[in-house]
């Protein structure tokens, strides 16, 4: 397709206006989700299965399929949503395509051995409108991926893309910009929560030869993937937020900063940097506006540190990703000591969004001190998982319990981990808390960049926040003290504590250390790394002295404190476990019943997972129960 | 010019600061103590340590002292319950990663008798082996907050030590990640070696790829043993100093023109510990390089044996007492007749020690006074400036370099030659200076050069001329002098890219150094030795005249031995000649007509005259075959006034009683002078400012501080077409200098760390074309010139262009004397069998 490139405001605002006549609506369009993880599960073979079908079948004119980004519903990825009825199939597998053509494309009817199984009465969960987990959201930058084109400006423009810009353009004055956004309250979805508006007005107001902005998709939180898909879904909404932004601050040039790792969303970026130059809404004196605006894409080299503001400037600059002290803050001081708005790429997708619908339409949304929706990557112990959309000031329980569609079959969830390794757990007690920044913090966590991992009783607290401190650790950027040697010598302390050789005076020391870092720490990183470990003194503390008192494990996942017994009751001889054993460390007694010799056993859970479910003969116990203490051997 | 003065409140105190002070410099001038570790005065700030927090009202978190800038209004608490506790707690934790049994153990009062046989291991796995041990910045900041204990368990990181290289040892089990090295390496000394790799708790200091500092082109000024505050970097062979009495004397570095200040310490038994830079107006770490800190240590204290002057007896040197060897001298040169006796010096003495020899020698009416320099070449300039009545200044103050925006070397190694004027000019690329090199022989890449323009030796000339066509294409504004019209008629005559070519330079890299010259104005030219040292000097020097004069630029001879622009001026007022060779006094000696050889220093003499008096403080092979030799104070050990090429005059501390056998210069010429009738005034340092200054002081004026150039120099063009390389064998070669030496031996005889980073007798070649004639790195060839052949070792490098190599000789023997003074020499280069 040629693109045509836009001379003025007037030009485009026709062009996109006409183009919802000129496009000859099909019949049906089936939306794939295949963003990474679409892919990752085979969407592309799907697609081709799915084009084959349609042009066989002849529905190639009254059917459009499209490729879009990420539908948000990781586990039944990638999932076909055919529109206009919005029937929603999970888990589409090439052997799926034939029967879905047939049954809806032809014969207009629903697949349903296809669909989602029913739930509370219902046979089947068929259309998305009958998920609870989308019911519940309100997706004002998620509902876009469902239908929109991510490599197509027209599709960009077909959903009221760049109309933001044009309203703008269209004389509205840079302090009023500004105002507009203030008065939206907006904050910034990369976890710190900052006054987006007011960030603006100070970069603004900076002195400076030139000013930059950056877009900041140094994704690094493990499991949470909320800008890569975004960049991946709509890599045109963040733009159009970048060039609005620079309009409001006089900038002349802004970076997107995308993490190597998402190579996806890299060349969708890149793309949609390539197309919005060739339409003219990059470049010199864009819409001819007198403004002159571009954009650049960076590749992060992977260092989770990159994500702090400082450090990724650094990482720009082309210096090791080093952060530096603040104040002076990256508005005064930044690129290349220029003043420089850095904001997440969530923060400027929604920018597009406030300038299209108003302030007040947006922040009619969220609480007194939190406005407009925030995306969650919603993940762990939860039947649904994915990236889900919320209204701000929606309590844990409800995304929790409603979209997340609570715990899985016969488990109880214990809490929720926000906030990613600078986050804290936040127990079920705590669950009715409304999600905004302030009651985040107060409750010990952080909203972070929206990671949400749900915990429950077969968690072990110590061995999650080892985790993310080992994490930590690894991912400091070795500059300052605290961060560096405090990670360092909490993951020590912990690995102690799971091996069962923990000390209950460690738990002070615990909490000496995460207050040195969270004081003493040059910058956010090292401030929040302690957070899973304080967050776990206060609220799982019986947890933690169990490991150190009893030596015990609660949840039953520290290897060096459990025990696998076989229950000579359930046992029915099948012998499966035998020859799986990797140590020979089942053995038959004199009675003739099978056990564990747990001299040899390693713990390795082999048998566990090789016992038939419907015997479920071998169990976790703790080896305080066998009275035998704990056990340092590895696996 | 006073800058502007903010107030602020420390700890309730009203102070003043200059603005863009920070916190801790100005905690620091009001005698308010704030602990710290990766802080140093020089460097950029870092925070990483932590421990410098300090509150200041109205922000959130404490803030790094180190790093924030003072404001008026500001009010600061340094110290409170909190701020302690939290220090205290960081510094736990800094120490739970370095070996801290020097500071907890039970046994730390009794075993200082234990550790002396220790100190052989390079491993410090406990206080005994640590050579920072009692000097240790961990230790002291431990004693400030009386740490008595640490509730981390220690645990050894077993990471590798770093022992390939010489001089320098890192064991980065003990580095505490402070920075300072890294920001030591590149900020201040522009080298880049050093920087941190990895991440998180594998944190460590790195090279490029983990190379050996040799092979990541280290220059081992050793700027990271000054800095580190542990022992994690650590110098080969010394050892704490716990317990023991260290005496201190500071010096000047006597091995080049820069002078540095060092300082030496001493154990109480007079054994050397370690040289160190001791400046006094900047950061000591700007100051010093291998040759001051290593080299003179290891030449030092592995000869430290001639104490005692010897007389030649049957043919044989005796030891003999000092009275007896200065009344045999002075009753030498009693006997003979002055006309019969050559003083010569060509040593690195101070220069009132010098200026007490002449003296000595013009009081016995001796005329053969000679200052043998083979490097001198302002002596040339000075003929060049009288025959074109023309001026070019001698004197340039490194500060002045801060006014350039381009700077262009000519023909000049200037890491080795002007290490002090190097990192004055790194300073300045930093800042946005522009480098240019010209050069036909260069062994390693210009660091920093934006252009490196490598031309056929001996063509400098026409090099210099192609870059002026470039500048006149690029600009009509070249500033019109007298005769520029004529010399521009002339230069026309020559066809653009004959010059080009016959310089072996392409144009497009002439082109951008031009545009680089016009762009960034004013110019500075640095030329040194070698430029002149050459047949073509003089049209070298008119092109580079004519070249400067169009950009208004400024020409700057660096010099690079030490008191060598009080010789000139000196030798100009006293009538003393400056000799390169020793052939018109070995003729003289054998035709009789010079029978005695008063000699203070080294030079590679062949004949021998009936009575030769060596003064020198190494005992030199020459030294040895004296009749009398008179082994005087070193370095170290003497005092007195030297010049560096600043023309500052410096002072070697007289040493505190140290006892030693050799006596200084000044003492042997009074004695000397004594005995014979001739009264020798102590020269004072004024005197010498003076004369260093004489006939500079209306030079000096200005709007740039520098002279501007007058007159257009014009005259014929020559293009002399040279032929090229026939033979793969056969090579130019650029006989460059060496100034890793000190008292007539080269400091790499007495250092292997010397001789393996840079081999005095090393040949540099192009790697491609020498490994195409089967040469390899380290192999021995034989050089043939027409003048005698060399047995050299090959160095390879990628920046030397084909068909040349360069070779730096020590000037300890006559052929090399012989070939230093051509300059350029055609050889063939064959792989010895």
């Amino acid at each position: 397709m040629n693109q045509i490139r836009f001379q003025t405001v007037q030009e485009l605002k026709s062009y996109r206006l006409d183009l919802a006549k000129r496009e000859k609506q099909k019949r049906r369009l089936v939306s794939l989700s295949a963003a990474s993880c679409g892919r990752a599960s085979g969407a592309l073979e799907v697609a081709a299965a799915l084009k084959e079908s349609l042009e066989k079948n002849g529905l190639s004119d009254t059917v459009e399929l499209r490729l879009t980004g990420c539908h948000g519903f990781c586990q039944f990825e990638p999932d076909v949503i055919i529109f206009p009825e919005k029937y929603f199939y999970p888990n589409v597998s090439p052997e799926k395509v034939s029967p879905i053509v047939e049954k809806t494309l032809i014969q207009d009817q629903i697949a349903e051995e296809l669909s989602l199984a029913g739930e509370n009465g219902q046979r089947i969960l068929a259309t998305i409108d009958d998920l609870p987990f989308y019911r519940k959201q309100v997706r004002w930058l998620l509902d876009k991926h469902l239908t929109l084109d991510p490599e197509s400006l027209n599709s960009y423009l077909f959903h009221d893309g760049f109309k933001a810009l044009e309203i703008i353009l269209s004389g509205m004055a840079t302090e009023k910009i500004i105002d507009e956004l203030l008065s939206s309250r907006l904050r910034g979805r990369g976890g710190a929560g900052f006054l987006t508006g007011l960030k603006w007005r100070l970069a603004r107001q900076a002195r400076g030869d030139q000013k930059f902005l950056v877009c900041n998709g140094d994704e690094g939180d493990p499991g949470a993937y909320m800008d890569r898909g975004l960049l991946e879904s709509n890599p045109f909404s963040v733009i159009e937020g970048m060039i609005i932004g620079g309009y409001a601050v006089e900038a002349g040039k802004g970076f997107i900063y995308i993490r190597q790792e998402y190579p996806l969303a890299i060349e969708r970026v890149e793309e949609a940097l390539k197309a919005a130059r060739a339409a003219g809404l990059l470049g010199e004196n864009i819409l001819d506006s007198g403004f002159s605006f571009d954009l650049e894409l960076v590749r992060g080299a992977g260092a989770f540190v990159s994500g702090e503001e400082t450090a990724l400037l650094a990482s720009i600059e082309g210096r090791r990703a080093f952060p530096r002290q603040r104040p002076p803050y990256p508005v005064a001081q930044g690129l290349w000591d220029r003043p420089t708005v850095i904001n997440n790429v969530e923060t400027w997708a929604n920018v597009p969004l406030i300038f299209c619908q108003g302030a007040n339409w947006f922040s009619r949304v969220g609480t007194e001190t939190s406005k407009g929706t925030k995306i969650f990557s919603l993940v762990g112990k939860v039947r649904y998982t994915g990236l889900v959309e919320v209204p701000l000031g929606i309590t844990l329980k409800e995304v929790i319990e409603e979209v997340g569609g609570g715990s899985e079959p016969g488990k109880k969830i214990k809490a929720v981990q926000t906030g990613g390794p600078s986050g804290g757990c936040i127990p079920v007690s705590l669950f009715h808390l409304p999600l905004d920044y302030e009651t985040l913090q107060q409750a010990g966590s952080i909203m972070g960049s929206g990671g949400m991992i749900v915990i429950d009783e077969d968690t072990c607290l110590v061995d999650l926040i080892l985790y993310f401190l080992r994490f930590a650790a690894e991912e400091s950027c070795g500059q300052c003290a605290p961060c560096r040697l405090g990670t360092k010598q909490m993951v020590r302390i912990l690995e102690k504590i799971v091996q069962g050789e923990g000390q209950i005076e460690d738990l002070n020391l615990l909490e000496k250390i995460g207050r040195t870092m969270k004081e003493a720490s040059l910058c956010g990183l090292g401030q929040t790394a302690a957070n899973p470990v304080l967050s776990a003194l206060r609220y799982f503390r019986p947890e933690l002295e169990s490991h150190i008192l009893s030596k015990e494990c609660p949840a039953k996942v520290c290897q060096n404190l459990i025990a696998y017994i076989i229950e000579k009751e359930k046992c029915q001889l099948c012998q499966l476990c035998l020859p799986n054993c990797p140590v020979e460390a089942i053995e038959e007694n004199q009675e003739g019943y099978l056990e564990i010799n747990q001299n040899l056993c390693t713990r390795c859970g082999v048998c566990f997972s090789v016992c038939p479910p419907e015997f479920s003969a071998i169990v976790k116990i703790n080896r305080k129960e066998l009275e035998l203490p704990p056990d340092k051997r590895d696996e | 010019m006073s800058e502007p003065v903010v107030k602020l409140k420390i700890n309730q105190k009203m102070v003043e600061a200059r603005q863009g002070m920070t916190i801790l410099e100005s905690a620091r001038q009001n005698k308010i103590f704030i602990p710290s570790l990766c802080d140093l005065e020089g460097l950029p700030a870092f925070a990483g340590c932590r421990l410098c927090l300090v509150q200041v009202k109205g922000q959130a978190h404490f803030l790094p002292a180190c790093q924030t800038m003072v404001e008026e209004g500001m009010e600061v608490i340094t110290s409170s319950e909190e701020l302690e506790n939290l220090r205290g707690a960081n510094f736990e934790l800094i120490l739970s990663s370095h070996p801290y049994f020097c500071l907890f153990c039970d046994e730390k009062a009794s075993c200082d008798e234990l550790k002396a046989t220790m100190t052989k291991a390079l491993e410090p796995s406990s206080c005994v082996f640590c050579p920072k041990d009692g000097d240790c910045q961990l230790q002291q900041i431990a004693n400030y907050f009386k740490v008595e204990k640490v509730p981390y368990e220690f645990e050894d990181r077993g990471l590798e030590l770093w022992q390939k290289d010489p001089f320098i040892i890192h064991n980065p089990n003990l580095c505490v990640l402070c920075g300072r090295c890294v920001r030591v390496c590149s900020e201040a000394r522009g080298e880049g070696v050093l920087s941190f790799v990895n991440r998180g708790t594998r944190t460590a200091i790195g090279t490029f790829f983990g190379r050996s500092l040799k092979e990541a082109n280290c220059s081992f000024c050793g700027a990271c043993l000054d800095v580190c505050p542990t022992a994690a970097f650590f110098e080969r062979g010394v050892v704490s100093v716990r317990g023991q009495e260290i005496e201190k004397k500071k010096f000047v570095c006597p091995v080049c023109g820069g002078g540095c200040q060092l300082e030496a310490e001493f154990f109480s038994d007079g054994q050397l510990r370690r040289i160190l830079p001791a400046s006094d107006d900047q950061p000591a770490f700007y100051s010093g390089c291998r040759r001051g800190r290593f080299g003179l240590k290891e030449i030092l204290s592995k000869l430290d044996q001639d104490r005692q002057p010897t007389i030649k007896k049957d043919g044989k040197p005796h030891l003999s007492s000092w009275s007896e060897a200065l009344a045999q001298a002075a009753e030498s040169l009693k006997k003979y007749k002055p006309e019969e006796i050559a003083f010569i010096f060509a040593g690195e003495n101070p220069a009132d020690s010098l200026q007490a020899f002449l003296k000595l020698g013009q009081g016995l009416g001796i005329r053969s006074i000679f200052w043998f320099y083979p490097e001198f070449f302002l002596n040339k300039i000075s003929l060049f400036e009288e025959e074109n009545g023309i001026d070019i200044r001698r004197l340039i103050k490194l500060k002045e370099l801060a006014k350039f925006q381009t700077f262009v070397l000519v023909d000049l190694d200037l890491k080795t030659e002007g290490p002090t004027v190097w990192l004055e000019i790194r300073k300045q690329l930093g800042k946005g200076a522009r480098l240019i090199s010209l050069d036909s022989g260069v062994r390693a890449s210009v660091p920093g050069a934006a252009v490196d323009l490598k031309c056929w030796p001996g063509k400098e000339n026409l090099a210099l001329l192609s870059l002026l066509n470039q500048v006149i294409k690029k600009s009509d504004s070249l500033i019109i002098r007298d005769g520029y019209g004529a010399f521009l008629k002339e230069l026309k005559k020559i066809p653009e890219e004959e010059l080009a070519q016959e310089a072996e330079l392409k144009s497009s890299d002439l082109a951008r150094a031009a545009q680089i010259l016009l762009e960034n104005k004013p110019v500075a030219f640095l030329f040194g030795q070698r430029f002149l040292r050459q047949s073509a000097a003089k049209e070298n020097l008119t092109a580079l005249w004519n070249l400067s004069l169009g950009l208004e630029g400024c020409l700057i001879p660096v010099t690079s031995k030490i008191n060598e622009l009080w010789m000139e001026k000196i030798s100009y007022l006293a009538s003393i000649k400056a000799i390169s060779d020793l052939n018109f006094l070995e003729h003289e000696i054998r035709n009789k007509k010079i029978k005695v050889l008063y000699l203070l220093g080294d030079i590679p003499l062949k004949e021998k005259p009936e009575l030769l008096i060596v003064q020198n403080p190494l005992r030199t092979p020459l030294a040895s075959k004296a009749d009398i030799f008179l082994p005087e104070t070193n370095c170290l050990e003497g005092s007195g006034y030297l010049v560096d090429l600043e023309g500052k005059v410096k002072t070697s501390q007289p040493q505190d009683e140290r006892d030693s056998e050799r006596l200084s210069g000044l003492r042997i010429f009074k004695s000397l002078g004594a005995m014979l009738g001739v009264r020798l005034e102590p020269v004072s340092e004024k005197a010498l400012v003076e004369t260093v200054n004489k006939g500079s002081e209306e030079k000096t004026t200005g709007q740039l501080n520098y002279l501007p150039l007058e007159r257009c120099l014009t005259g014929k063009i020559e293009v002399k077409t040279s032929p090229r390389k026939r033979d793969p064998e056969e090579f130019e070669i650029i006989i460059g200098q060496n100034l890793d030496s000190y008292a007539g031996k080269a400091l790499a005889e007495e250092s292997a760390g010397f001789k393996f980073i840079d081999h005095p007798d090393g040949l540099w070649l192009n790697e491609t074309e020498a490994r195409s004639l089967g040469m390899t790195e380290g192999m021995k060839v034989i050089v043939e010139t027409e003048h005698g052949n060399l047995s050299l070792v090959v160095r390879l490098t990628r920046s030397i262009s084909r068909g040349r190599a360069m070779f730096n000789p020590i000037l300890n023997d006559s052929l090399k004397l012989q070939l230093f003074n051509q300059g350029i020499v055609k050889a063939f280069i064959r792989v010895k069998k």
